[in-house]
């Protein structure tokens, strides 16, 4: 009968220790947004900065809060395995200036608004997807947004943003598919290399 | 009957997998689509994005009654596709909203309903019920002045004027409570319907122009996204996570 007991009571907290992770993966990346929207709100609202430090501080933000090589591979799609190491290293450094740059922009906007938790999910061992909501008091709209937030050696960084059910790494995918339908891999690198030389 | 029978045939021809090998949707004229792409998007900067701001300039309160009348309309479509989709609790739930905010809610300017715990329920269309019964998209195809579509879509739009009570006892001649509203209604209602939309996308609209590499794919994408949604009925806040989790799998 004590071994029984002792069994269930091993039982039980295993399912505790288990459950107390996975609410502590999630309660991180909830943490982990909020930290990363603080800390871009303050670079966003700073209408000190020039267009060139603004960039820069982007750059660093992203560096800490983002997996940009992983959503460069994304959005790659089939050409992932095609692409040679040194096409690549090239697609990622143009991909990484091309997304702050597009960040500086979109965002901009969204600089005043207020950005609330809903909820989070542990969908599988290294992702949390965490639910927001950002309210517009200007325009008295509510935008529903979700993160992607992937553990990668023990560090939390956003993957993809979905907003109002639209995933903009998906997207860009689908818009750099078509490219390298109709141009090859080479459009795409021209089309980046066009964009960052212009914004 | 001749409608119906035409209506099926297209449908038929259009949902043949031998055609459309392609997982997602096959743009089969890509160069048409395109050149009507360019168009719209040249209507929309000289009329209706014009008009969109200068609606923006309505007080945020008139606005959002506005979009809370024209969603109140919009229900009356969701009730006949809910049922044909079998979500009867569904329709019973988007008619006692729509009785209680055309009542309660003056007009549906307000939204009482919502407020007594009776939660919107999902939006459904013609082009949805086609795809829960199993039609697929068929190509993509955008519209002259109406935009990204599918001929499944395309069908659930005419669908959508014929089955929709509101066109019914507007530019329809049926009538409810006996007075039949006219036509007028029914087109400045449908005008009111496009700038409102137009304008709650406008900033969205305006970075993805200025964003894109390739804004014809970009919107192609999006739309894609939307109605994959809207047929699975997943809520805007209660999306799949963006992209497949298998995609994001293979990547380290």
């Amino acid at each position: 009968m004590i071994t029984f007991i002792k069994k269930i009571f091993l039982y039980i907290s295993v399912i505790l220790l288990i459950s107390s992770n996975s609410n502590s993966a999630e309660n991180n990346a909830e943490a982990f947004v909020l930290k990363l929207t603080d800390e871009a709100k303050i670079i966003f609202n700073d209408k000190s900065l020039s267009k060139d430090s603004r960039l820069k501080k982007l750059n660093d933000l992203s560096s800490k809060y983002l997996d940009l090589d992983a959503l460069a591979g994304y959005t790659l799609g089939d050409y992932r395995e095609k692409a040679t190491s040194s096409e690549r290293e090239n697609f990622n450094k143009l991909f990484r200036e091309y997304f702050i740059k597009n960040m500086s922009s979109k965002l901009n906007d969204f600089a005043d608004q207020d950005l609330k938790i809903i909820d989070s999910k542990k969908i599988n061992e290294n992702n949390v997807i965490v639910s927001t909501k950002i309210f517009s008091k200007k325009d008295a709209q509510e935008i529903a947004v979700e993160w992607r937030i992937f553990t990668k050696d023990s560090k939390l960084l956003a993957r993809d943003l979905v907003v109002e059910g639209l995933s903009l790494a998906r997207t860009q995918k689908e818009e750099f598919a078509s490219i390298i339908a109709s141009k090859g891999f080479v459009g795409v690198i021209s089309a980046l290399e066009n964009f960052n030389k212009s914004n | 009957m001749k409608k119906i029978f035409l209506i099926v045939a297209f449908l038929t021809i259009f949902n043949s997998k031998t055609i459309y090998a392609a997982a997602d949707l096959p743009d089969c004229n890509e160069g048409v689509n395109r050149a009507v792409f360019s168009f719209n998007m040249t209507v929309d900067k000289y009329f209706f994005k014009p008009i969109a701001e200068v609606y923006n300039v309505l007080p945020v309160e008139i606005r959002s009654g506005i979009n809370n009348a024209l969603l109140n309309i919009d229900s009356t479509l969701s009730v006949p596709n809910q049922v044909l989709q079998g979500n009867f609790g569904e329709a019973a739930i988007s008619v006692s909203r729509f009785a209680i905010n055309s009542t309660v809610g003056i007009l549906g300017l307000f939204d009482p309903a919502t407020a007594l715990g009776i939660e919107k329920t999902n939006r459904e269309d013609f082009g949805q019920t086609l795809a829960a019964w199993g039609f697929d998209h068929g190509c993509y195809a955008v519209i002259p002045f109406l935009g990204p579509s599918s001929p499944r879509d395309a069908v659930g739009r005419i669908l959508g004027v014929y089955g929709d009570y509101f066109y019914m006892i507007s530019a329809g001649d049926r009538t409810a409570l006996g007075e039949n509203l006219g036509d007028t209604v029914y087109w400045s209602t449908k005008g009111t319907e496009i700038t409102n939309f137009r304008s709650q996308n406008i900033k969205s609209s305006e970075n993805l122009e200025k964003n894109s590499l390739d804004l014809y794919s970009a919107y192609k994408s999006l739309y894609l996204q939307r109605r994959e949604n809207l047929v699975k009925n997943i809520k805007r806040s209660e999306s799949q996570y963006g992209a497949s989790d298998d995609e994001w799998k293979k990547i380290k």
